[in-house]
């Protein structure tokens, strides 16, 4: 009788937080301020298709990538240009694998030994919770250059994010922290 | 009616936890360079696309897998730590390849952690 009660509530507690969707970190709170900071100006990128020097800030100035790019999740455009990303810089394997961010010592620890040996870092969405894959709008400087200095602190970030392939990319042209 | 419990107990802690795993996953399809192939479609299919991959992956963007089947990225680690994976890759570029490993899903990316990487021969 007690393990049909247990096993009960266990059951209406996955109905609650539902399967699949992962754990939902709370909504990100209102930014009343922003510190921003612009990247390296230098030469633009090669292979990169005409991007504005200016960042659009509304949808209307959204265009699709590619006509074969279909939107991932939730009717998310596949382009959007002029994105703001607050939330966290992380070591994107370790927080896939195993969850890792900087909040601890010990998770620091990780990231650095992780993207020393060569993996990318990129920004994990307050309160999405979606990751982005970084890359630099300006090609003279690597994504984990700059990113390194931002791990463990909360940060703003904006550019054109890319959906293709149930992946997301965020083509960084400035980047700060985040103030309260 | 133990067993529907520990079934029950496993499927709430997987749920919370959020993330999901898929041990010895084989997928098929070819080496990209993730942000070309994201911002332009750009692949290795010829001199000038191998061309901008490689100058893509020196500056420091990660390669990644292409799935032939469902279109889907993976990014790529290695299960042994002392080599990039990104110095594995570079090897295959524009080659129809077959890898395996574990693959994570977490906050909508997905991560192969490679353990056999070899050209696909189907």
């Amino acid at each position: 009788m007690k393990l049909r009660t247990l096993a009960g509530i266990f059951l209406g507690l996955s109905l609650v937080y539902g399967c699949g969707e992962g754990k939902k970190e709370e909504p990100p709170k209102e930014n009343t301020e922003i510190e921003l900071k612009e990247t390296e100006p230098t030469s633009p990128r090669k292979e990169e298709p005409v991007l504005p020097e200016t960042l659009a800030t509304t949808q209307e100035e959204m265009a699709p990538a590619n006509e074969s790019a279909k939107p991932t999740s939730k009717a998310k455009p596949a382009k959007e240009k002029g994105a703001t990303v607050i939330g966290e810089v992380v070591d994107l394997v370790s927080y896939a694998t195993s969850g890792v961010t900087a909040k601890t010592a010990e998770g620091k620890e990780i990231m650095m030994a992780s993207i020393q040996g060569g993996n990318p870092l990129g920004i994990l969405e307050r309160g999405t919770g979606e990751v982005y894959i970084v890359t630099m709008k300006q090609a003279s400087t690597s994504a984990n250059a700059t990113l390194q200095q931002y791990i463990g602190i909360d940060i703003a970030a904006k550019g054109d994010v890319y959906r293709k392939g149930g992946q997301q990319l965020l083509v960084l042209s400035v980047i700060g922290k985040s103030i309260k | 009616m133990k067993k529907i419990f520990l079934i029950m107990v496993s499927a709430t802690i997987l749920c919370l936890t959020g993330s999901a795993q898929t041990k010895n996953a084989t997928i098929i399809g070819e080496v990209i360079d993730v942000v070309s192939y994201m911002t332009s479609g750009a692949k290795a299919d010829s001199p000038e696309g191998m061309e901008i991959l490689r100058a893509s992956a020196a500056g420091g963007n990660p390669l990644g897998i292409l799935e032939a089947k469902t279109g889907k990225i993976y990014l790529v680690t290695m299960r042994q730590a002392n080599t990039p994976a990104k110095e594995t890759l570079l090897q295959y570029l524009g080659q129809r390849i077959a890898a395996k490993g574990d693959v994570y899903k977490k906050g909508g990316s997905s991560v192969l952690v490679l353990t056999v990487i070899g050209k696909s021969i189907k």
